[in-house]
């Protein structure tokens, strides 16, 4: 039986359901065309977080054109960005910048813009680290100017972040680790993130010859990045503790850790670090047969 | 208390209301004698009270569901009355005389040619029922049965060895005579043939059922011997390869290691075994191929009854037309349950979002080239 509370709150409740009904505008229909490449977008997002490189940049390439047929051009300068980011993955470097410079010609401000220019940043300082380090002055000047460390943080965490690089690069190793220390200091970050900043203030130490600190450093990246199950940060932790360990005479557990790394940058297809990393080992087996 | 007793204006109103109350009852009794006289004619009209009337009998078989004052009818009309039923002496042919008496004017439709028809009821009951004659043409004889003079009805007598023509009556018809004879035939009695029926289905139907039952038993049993069929024939598989090998050797020339070994008479028996063995095998070879017949046809049947299924789907364009309004209708209703400020939170987010640019922050150092991490920015 229905008790008359029940009923008062079965009332509300159809009273409610009915109301809502009214209470917002349906919304309006895509046209078949959008929805059609906005699924295809999805696709393309969808491999890239894969890190099916490969097929990401061909499909990106698809978006973009999809978009540029319908002139949404925002949605396809992301579409040219994620393309570029997909060749810079493949390091295919030519391409990227050309790729990312379309992006960055449509995108005239915003955040959109500062993401651009911070990919073509690091694209710049794989190919050019000069031509890198005179975009990152302007950049620099660019975000004190909009204050970009207030606006976006994220942003400006990653433009500092690229800075460290830059100045690791160049041997600055200290003036590189002020930097990270001041991303670090940025409490809003992604764990993977911080992982990433961490190993860079890992290098920094080994530019510094604190292999102890590095070592330190590396395993506790290591233990972090097995937690979150990110494969690349562990292949880079593994490697890391590899190059220290034999820095420290401890070539067994060097050979271990080199060869756990070489593993898992061959699953991951990254044949470039694998390579490097097969490199190391021969040096360590030399070492070892001497 | 005296009329006199009472004041003369009391006594004026007493005696006009003596008047009223004798003509009430004056008028009742009118009303009375009318309904009564009413009464009188229509049942002297429906008994025939006051018509002219001849008698007539026939002879019957039984007088079962005929009553005295039972209708006779003619061509749908009443067309008279059974005035008397009796059972005839022992050793007469016919076992019962009915006796009936047909009004004016339907004797003039009978004639020497007409006929008694006895037609049972549903419900046990008995009509007779005369027919017109006249017509039959089968007689140079034929002739009404009464013909009416002065008053006076006089009877047709039918030719006989002493009136080889026939002739009218000479002395007019009295009241007690038995009047003409009518010819019955008495119709089937539906009652009595639809319990004979019913009698004989009740005889038969205990046979019908024993027969469906030998024939399930001999299903049963049919059913048996065909699993039983195939477990011997399954059991009879390494027999037949070892009767097999047997017969191979036995089947040499003469001089062969069977019949140095067996002698003539084991030999023979194992002739009439191997022949046996044979014809088992042969028998549940039958069996088997039966199986499989019957296999053969439930599959067929299963098809067919696919088949139907499409046919009918396919053909009943109303019902794919239904199907599709159902499921328009269900996306409406989903397409409202999405729109609704209490519920549209259920559905989550819309799946076609904008595309977001990826960035990763770098990794660098001189001996490490590569990009790590693969969130995007804003994404988490």
């Amino acid at each position: 039986m229905l008790k008359k509370n029940n009923i008062g709150w079965i009332c509300l409740g159809v009273v409610l359901v009915c109301g809502g009904c009214r209470s917002v505008p349906p919304p309006e229909p895509k046209p078949a065309a959008v929805l059609k490449v906005e699924q295809l977008a999805l696709t393309a997002a969808s491999v890239s977080e894969a890190g099916n490189w490969v097929a990401a940049e061909n499909t990106w390439q698809e978006v973009a054109a999809q978009y540029g047929e319908l002139d949404r051009r925002e949605e396809q300068a992301v579409a040219l960005h994620n393309q570029a980011v997909a060749a810079f993955r493949q390091n295919k470097y030519e391409v990227a910048e050309t790729v990312a410079e379309q992006a960055a010609a449509i995108n005239r401000q915003g955040n959109e813009w500062w993401k651009n220019q911070i990919l073509l940043l690091q694209i710049e300082g794989k190919k050019s680290p000069q031509k890198a380090a005179s975009r990152l002055e302007s950049l620099l000047v660019e975000a004190k100017k909009k204050s970009l460390e207030m606006s976006s943080p994220i942003l400006w965490a990653i433009l500092v972040n690229e800075q460290g690089v830059l100045l690791l690069g160049d041997g600055q190793a200290e003036s590189a680790k002020v930097m990270f220390n001041k991303v670090l200091e940025k409490g809003n970050l992604d764990a993977v993130w911080v992982l990433v900043v961490r190993s860079n203030l890992a290098l920094c130490a080994e530019q510094s010859t604190d292999y102890m600190g590095a070592l330190q450093t590396w395993q506790e990246i290591l233990e972090k990045a097995r937690k979150l199950a990110e494969r690349e940060i562990i292949a880079t932790a593994l490697e890391g503790v590899g190059r220290c360990e034999l820095r420290l005479g401890n070539t067994e557990e060097a050979r271990v850790a080199l060869q756990r790394a070489m593993d898992n940058y061959g699953r991951l297809n990254m044949s470039v670090e694998q390579t490097r990393v097969k490199e190391l080992l021969e040096i360590l087996m030399k070492e070892i047969t001497k | 208390m005296a009329l006199n007793d009472l004041t003369p204006q009391l006594r004026t109103r007493l005696n006009r209301m003596e008047k009223w109350a004798g003509v009430f009852v004056f008028i009742a009794i009118v009303i009375v004698l009318v309904a009564i006289g009413y009464y009188a004619y229509s049942s002297a009209v429906r008994k025939g009270w006051n018509r002219k009337k001849v008698p007539y009998f026939t002879l019957v078989t039984s007088a079962e569901g005929l009553k005295i004052g039972d209708p006779v009818m003619l061509m749908g009309f009443k067309a008279g009355t059974i005035t008397d039923v009796q059972p005839n002496a022992p050793g007469d042919y016919y076992n019962v005389t009915v006796r009936f008496e047909i009004w004016e004017p339907y004797f003039g439709y009978l004639w020497t040619d007409s006929d008694v028809r006895l037609k049972a009821g549903l419900l046990g009951g008995k009509t007779l029922e005369v027919t017109k004659g006249g017509q039959s043409y089968t007689t140079d004889a034929l002739s009404a049965t009464y013909q009416e003079k002065d008053g006076r009805f006089y009877m047709w007598e039918d030719p006989s060895k002493d009136n080889p023509e026939g002739q009218w009556s000479e002395e007019p018809v009295r009241s007690d005579s038995m009047g003409y004879m009518l010819v019955c035939y008495e119709g089937a009695d539906v009652m009595n043939s639809a319990n004979t029926l019913v009698s004989r289905i009740s005889d038969g139907l205990p046979g019908f059922l024993a027969l469906t039952n030998q024939v399930a038993a001999l299903l049963e049993e049919s059913t048996r011997l065909i699993v039983n069929a195939n477990g011997t024939l399954t059991n009879l598989q390494p027999v037949v390869k070892n009767v097999e090998t047997i017969s191979t050797i036995l089947t040499n020339e003469h001089g062969g290691l069977g019949e140095w070994v067996i002698p003539a008479e084991l030999n023979a028996q194992v002739v009439d075994t191997v022949g046996a063995v044979k014809g088992t095998v042969q028998t549940s070879e039958t069996n088997v191929v039966m199986l499989s017949q019957s296999l053969n046809d439930s599959l067929e049947n299963l098809a067919d009854i696919t088949g139907n299924l499409r046919q009918q789907v396919q053909a009943n364009s109303y019902m794919l037309s239904s199907i599709s309004t159902l499921v328009l209708d269900l996306d409406d209703l989903i397409q409202g349950l999405k729109r609704n400020w209490l519920l549209k939170g259920s559905f989550g987010p819309q799946t076609n979002m904008p595309p977001e640019s990826i960035l990763v922050p770098s990794l660098g150092g001189g001996s490490s080239n590569s990009e790590n991490g693969s969130e995007k920015e804003g994404g988490k």
